[in-house]
């Protein structure tokens, strides 16, 4: 009250029963006051016509006369404080509303599932080794050249070995859909099938001297469908990878290739994906494509597709829609 | 012919001087011409038209000098020769013009770095270079496109305001279009018009010619002629003659003339930049110079983070991309012209745009009385003769005084005889009252009083043939014609006079009294001034009246008067009779001289009046308000001498002329800032200047209002010179920014409203288009230090910019005022800026951050129920954007081509950009208002908001579902319920912009208003 001065407050004599006060600022005006009445008068001039007349009940008085002495200090206060204090405060109320925001709208996103798959209708393919561009290059002479090909596979491949395979995962009735419903109940975590280092066969590199065949100019390379959630690929019937070479040089180049598991099949008990905290041990179903004669020192492009019911491969867009191309070389000297 | 006579007239006068400058300007624009054409102006030089004789000229061109040419001869010669107006220059061809767009040279560089980029990457790069062309180009076209509309508006203005020329044709005076002129034409010049064609004088009197136009001397150059045969000197198109009258027959038209060969020679000339324009560019260098500073900051940033130097420039461009407020220019062209247009509805035609927002900063009006203050439609009210003052009301029966004294005899052949005005012929069955007459306000009212009191005033003037004339100005004051008498035994000359009633009055040595002349003594003096104070105390112009008989002796039959040297008596008259009349105030007038008070708009009376008249039409039109004194006033009020009155205690005060010459700059300044109703009478047009002048110096935006040519210094003195539309004579007219076309006072006040509209709504519409620039930086900002995903495209930044936003930031423009518009205080030009700090801080830091937070929770609501979490989201950005790997693993495990994420990508742009459009709508709720609250302004009052509204929502829809399946521009579908997740946070923006108007209105003047109100 101190603060403000006898100039803004002022006692209204009209109003000597009931405490008044009369703000004049400026062409505006408030006019507060608590009546004995029980009611309280705020009467907001602006120019010559009322805006707003509210009659508010006694009890809000000493509220309402503590707001505007909060309100009168601050908004009457000196500059660069308050403009800090403001800045503070406005910032903490913008970060508090943002996480507000945030938090319902996570609260609309399950843990375990995706709320929607528009963009996932059709897994992609993809190669390991994962290369920069997608070209397996292969210096036969340099051991540099592909020992981070080596290294990675036996990364990538480490959990499928034969032995943690059977620690974690269920040996399932091949040819059909793994299914672990709810039914109403969280089954969770849920169970995985098992895919063997050794269903590779000799892409496996259990005990391989010839490193996948990197060293001796016979490279595999590992073909992995996309994880979909809840995707039922091949639509209840076989499926299998093929690969080619793009143009008819390349086929050419290409040679011949072996492809494991037989006919690059890929089993319908890998599916479907439960997602990564329902399924924690699932392991993604491989193929495996040795690649026995390339022509040497001549950049091959292959294309491998799925054929699966389900999967288009065409699309014009998105070109590793079901298919995945990449380049090979074998260099020789 | 004109061409070397021109010259040559020029020369006489200015002693070569004209001739020199002329020669200057002619080599100055034909310097890069090629020589024939110097050659084909010099084979006009050998006409020489000002050495044949009245009758040659006429034999020369088929014309008569007293019966004019007739109307088919003159329609013939249109036809053939073309209208007399100047062929406009060619315009700019408007490829030239594309490539000075405005952020050209931003997008050739784009351009150059896409194509660049354009071998390794993807064609999105091609894409966003040719978007970037493509906006430049169409700016380009919308530009090109606005300005060629502008110039037809301007045209267009320029052919209501047309050039009237006052031409004899089949015997009578008719007054034509000037374009309408041909060749032997007989035209008649007075005082203030524009010299319609090149012209061959054949009479003149005391005229002047202001050849500036032609010589860039601004003298005018005195032409005086002995014999109206030896009046040899042609004038030119263009100039103007701001003094006296001449008759002249037109030997050039349009582009034949003098002026018209050298425009025709000058090629384009460049426009002037008006301050609204100013501003606004000055802006936009602003806001660019801070997105190149934040786009290089970022750009080091970016490098420093070992980001590819390509990647980085790529950043640089979105950055720059997201701060330029693209569509602004073309926002503020429409706004601007639409205000014109709204202007030019109220009668307010304005010349230069400019004009608009000067008018709307005005802080001092400088008004004249007649004409704009008042209807300019003047009667005769009172009668002063035979020492008795009767009323004369034209309107009733007008008997009512004494016809029969001689007095009124000689007084009636003065008010007939002393008077240039004319009725437009043809008006026979129009009553006297209403019909159209050629002449100022106040002739116009001694015609039709004497019209209706004698009867055909036309066939009396014919009787009385007159010799010669001095035409009224304002350094004489009066106005002089000696006449034949129409009585045959009577060989003298009349010499009649009217004009100031003091002025008169000092060239008389006797009165007439009941007919017969008395000496003029003290006491008839007495009664005449007390006469006059009576009349002019009631607000009434008065005009004395005197006569003289030359004697027959001096001045027989054959005696050629000339007005230049004055070789008659212009002293001892006998003076007759005053006769008082009234103009009475225009009713809008008190109402609007109100309305610019309260809105801290100081009205300043300045007019040539008698200062009682003034002070009277003053106080009846609350320029001196009711209440307020004159230090006069409190003299008389208190019977104390003038002295000894407090000057404190007197708000009004009312400046002579004669004072005000007496007055040092310091004393007027003074005395311009202590009174705050002001009224200079007697002034002078050097006065009127030096008022001006002196108004400026108290820092103030000056308008002046004046319809005359001794108003036109003032007016282009002024910050904004307003003619009046109809009484105005051209010179007034070409110096106005603005033109009244009902010259009413009034709309000067409407003017001035929407001046300060365009003002706050511009300044509302550059809140509007700043504030969005923040939500379209800030993911560019964040794409670069947390590594997310790009949440928005430039080219979605575009479609922002130009599309969405264009619509409602054109509707701001049709936002009414908000209540207190005319109540406070004029802008002031250097301290109130079009964007000032606290507009941008708003704008940036407040609404524009919120919007960003608003559109970024879209963003992230869009990526997390696709599968990727906020959290998986930071530092995705090298994998994501790897075209190699096709196996990114989402929050729940799945795996993703590149296509799925690019295409998820944008989405995600989609998302953002409809999460900044939905807040746009509540950012174009709140900025129509700075103050009131919404609900106070009315939410639905601005039904164009709502169109703008809707075509952010069209447009939106259309980019998403419509065009969702080009590629090219990087939209898709979008489920239905993500065009609601920002909508809590459009809330929150209004209940915020609601609070802060609020509390600038509970505490007007605390640090919140200060630092809140933009």
């Amino acid at each position: 009250m101190q603060r403000l001065g006898p100039s803004l407050w002022t006692w209204d004599s009209s109003w000597q029963q009931a405490p008044a006060t009369s703000l004049p600022l400026g062409v505006q005006k408030i006019l507060l006051g608590s009546a004995f009445t029980s009611k309280i008068k705020v009467v907001l001039n602006q120019g010559p016509k009322k805006e707003i007349l509210v009659l508010l009940p006694l009890g809000v008085s000493s509220l309402l006369n503590l707001w505007v002495q909060l309100q009168g200090c601050l908004f009457l206060g000196t500059f660069p404080a308050f403009i800090l204090l403001f800045y503070l405060v406005f910032y903490g109320f913008l970060t508090a509303m943002f996480t507000l925001t945030m938090w319902v709208m996570l609260q609309t996103v399950s843990d375990h599932t995706p709320k929607y798959q528009d963009r996932l209708a059709t897994p992609g393919l993809m190669i390991r080794p994962k290369t920069e561009n997608l070209d397996v290059i292969v210096n036969v002479s340099d051991t540099e050249s592909w020992d981070q090909h080596v290294q990675k596979l036996n990364k990538f491949l480490e959990p499928y070995n034969d032995s943690i395979q059977a620690q974690k995962n269920d040996v399932c009735r091949p040819g059909r859909y793994y299914e672990q419903p709810d039914n109403g109940v969280l089954n969770y975590p849920k169970r995985a099938c098992q895919f063997n280092r050794t269903q590779l066969g000799d892409c496996s590199g259990i005990g391989d001297p010839t490193h996948y065949g990197y060293s001796t100019g016979q490279p595999c390379v590992f073909i992995k469908m996309n994880r979909v959630i809840n995707f039922y690929a091949g639509a209840n019937q076989s499926m299998n990878v093929t690969c080619v070479g793009k143009r008819d040089e390349d086929a050419e180049n290409l040679g011949s290739f072996v492809m494991f598991p037989a006919n690059g099949n890929i089993d319908l008990m890998y599916f479907p994906y439960y997602g990564k905290k329902f399924h924690v041990n699932y392991t993604q179903p491989l193929v495996a494509v040795k690649f026995l004669n390339v022509t040497p020192n001549v950049e091959v492009n292959v294309e491998c597709r799925i054929n699966a019911a389900n999967i288009a491969t065409d699309d014009e867009r998105d070109k590793f829609a079901g298919r995945v191309a990449f380049k090979l070389r074998i260099n020789k000297t | 012919a004109r061409r070397g006579t021109g010259t040559e007239d020029v020369g006489k006068t200015d002693t070569g001087d004209g001739k020199e400058k002329y020669r200057g300007l002619k080599d100055k624009r034909l310097e890069l011409k090629k020589n024939h054409q110097k050659e084909e102006l010099k084979k006009e030089v050998d006409l020489e038209d000002h050495k044949l004789s009245i009758k040659e000229l006429e034999r020369k061109y088929g014309t008569n000098i007293v019966t004019g040419l007739s109307s088919t001869q003159a329609a013939e010669l249109l036809a053939r020769n073309g209208p007399n107006a100047l062929t406009p220059p060619k315009e700019t061809p408007e490829i030239v013009k594309f490539p000075q767009a405005d952020g050209a040279i931003l997008c050739w560089i784009a351009y150059g770095i896409q194509y660049f980029n354009d071998k390794s990457s993807s064609l999105d790069s091609v894409y966003l270079g040719c978007v970037l062309a493509l906006v430049v180009i169409l700016t380009g076209i919308f530009a090109y496109y606005q300005e060629a509309k502008s110039t037809n508006i301007m045209a267009s203005f320029s052919k209501m305001i047309p050039q009237q020329a006052l031409v004899i044709r089949d015997s009578e005076k008719k007054t034509v279009p000037a374009e309408q002129l041909v060749v032997g034409d007989i035209v008649e010049i007075k005082g203030g018009d524009k010299i319609p064609a090149d012209i061959r004088l054949l009479s003149t009197q005391g005229c002047k010619v202001d050849n500036s136009s032609l010589t860039g001397n601004l003298t005018p150059s005195l032409r005086t002629h002995d014999n109206p045969l030896e009046a040899e000197n042609p004038w030119n198109k263009m100039s103007t003659s701001p003094v006296g009258t001449a008759t002249g027959m037109v030997i050039n038209t349009g582009d034949r003339t003098i002026i018209g060969q050298i425009a025709s020679l000058a090629s384009g000339v460049g426009h002037e930049k008006t301050p609204i324009a100013i501003e606004i560019e000055h802006f936009v260098h602003i806001v660019a110079g801070v997105a190149v500073s934040i786009g290089i900051l970022f750009f080091i940033i970016a490098v420093s983070m070992k980001y590819y130097v390509l990647d980085s420039i790529i950043f640089l461009i979105g950055i720059i991309v997201a701060n330029v407020p693209e569509g602004l220019l073309a926002t503020v062209t429409v706004t601007l012209s639409l205000t014109a247009k709204r202007m030019a509805k109220k009668n307010c035609l304005v010349k230069n745009l400019e004009a608009v927002e000067t008018l709307g900063s005005t802080s001092i009006i400088c008004s004249d009385k007649t004409g704009t203050l008042t209807q300019n439609r003047m009667t005769v009210a009172h009668l002063w003769f035979d020492n008795q003052i009767f009323v004369a009301d034209t309107s009733e029966d007008h008997s009512i005084f004494d016809q029969s004294s001689g007095t009124w005899a000689s007084l009636s052949k003065i008010i007939t005889l002393c008077n240039r005005a004319e009725f437009r012929p043809g008006q026979e069955s129009v009553p006297i009252m209403k019909k159209v007459v050629v002449g100022d306000a106040s002739e116009t009212a001694l015609l039709k009083f004497s019209e209706v009191i004698l009867g055909d005033v036309m066939e009396i003037r014919k009787r009385n043939r007159k010799v010669a004339e001095i035409p009224f100005n304002s350094t004489n004051k009066f106005q002089l014609s000696i006449h034949e008498t129409d009585d045959p035994s009577d060989k003298r000359f009349l010499m009649v006079m009217k004009g100031a009633p003091e002025r008169v009055l000092e060239k008389c040595s006797t009165i007439m009294v009941n007919g017969q002349e008395q000496p003029l003594d003290d006491s008839t003096a007495e009664a005449f001034h007390t006469a006059y104070m009576e009349l002019g105390g009631l607000g009434e112009r008065v005009l004395g009246f005197c006569h003289l008989y030359l004697p027959a002796d001096k001045f027989p039959e054959t005696y050629s008067f000339d007005v230049d040297t004055v070789n008659f008596p212009t002293s001892n008259l006998c003076f007759v009779g005053l006769l008082s009349m009234i103009d009475p105030p225009r009713s809008t007038v008190p109402d609007a001289v109100t309305k610019c008070r309260s809105a801290g708009i100081k009205v300043i009376m300045v007019t040539g009046d008698h200062p009682i008249t003034a002070k009277a039409i003053a106080k009846s039109v609350g320029i001196i308000s009711a209440n307020s004194e004159t230090v006069e006033d409190i003299a008389k009020r208190l019977n104390i001498p003038v002295e000894q009155v407090s000057k404190r205690d007197a708000k009004a005060a009312v400046v002579t002329g004669m004072e005000l010459k007496d007055m040092s700059p310091e004393q007027l300044d003074e005395l311009l800032t202590d009174y705050s109703e002001i009224v200079f009478a007697r002034t002078s047009p050097q006065q009127k200047l030096i008022i001006v002048e002196g108004c400026q110096r108290q820092d103030a935006v000056v308008a002046v209002t004046g319809d005359g040519v001794n108003d036109s210094p003032a007016l282009k003195k002024a910050d904004i010179g307003i003619a009046m539309g109809i009484a105005g004579s051209d010179a007034a007219k070409n110096a106005a920014d603005m033109v009244l076309l009902d010259d009413n006072f009034a709309s000067i006040v409407t003017g001035v409203e929407e001046g300060r509209l365009i003002f706050d709504n511009l300044k509302k519409t550059i809140a509007y288009t700043l504030t969005k620039n923040i939500a379209e930086l800030c993911p560019f900002l964040i794409y670069i230090i947390a590594g997310l995903p790009l949440p928005i495209g430039t080219i979605t930044i575009l479609f922002i910019d130009l599309g969405t936003d264009i619509i409602p930031s054109i509707a701001l423009a049709y936002e009414k005022a908000e209540s207190d518009i005319m109540n406070r205080k004029p802008r002031h030009k250097k301290k109130d800026r079009l964007v000032n700090a606290p507009l941008a801080i708003y704008s940036y830091l407040h609404i524009g951050l919120m919007q960003a937070l608003g559109a970024f929770v879209v963003y992230f609501t869009v990526y997390a129920q696709e599968g990727f979490r906020p959290s998986a989201l930071i530092n995705l950005r090298v994998e994501w954007e790897k075209d190699s790997v096709n196996d990114l693993e989402d929050s729940y495990g799945q795996e993703w081509t590149q296509y799925q994420r690019k295409y998820l990508e944008w989405t995600g742009y989609t998302a953002f950009f409809v999460g900044i459009m939905i807040q746009q709508i509540a950012d174009l709720i709140i900025r129509k208002t700075r103050r009131n609250s919404i609900f106070q302004q009315g939410l639905f009052r601005n039904k164009v908001i709502w169109v703008g509204i809707a075509s952010q929502i069209i447009i939106a829809l259309i980019l998403s579902y419509g065009l969702g399946s080009v590629s090219a521009l990087n939209f898709t579908m979008l489920r239905p319920q993500y065009w609601f997740v920002a909508v809590p946070h459009a809330i929150l923006i209004w209940v915020y912009d609601e609070v802060r108007k609020l509390f600038i209105r509970l505490y007007p003047g605390s640090w919140w208003d200060k630092n809140m109100y933009y």
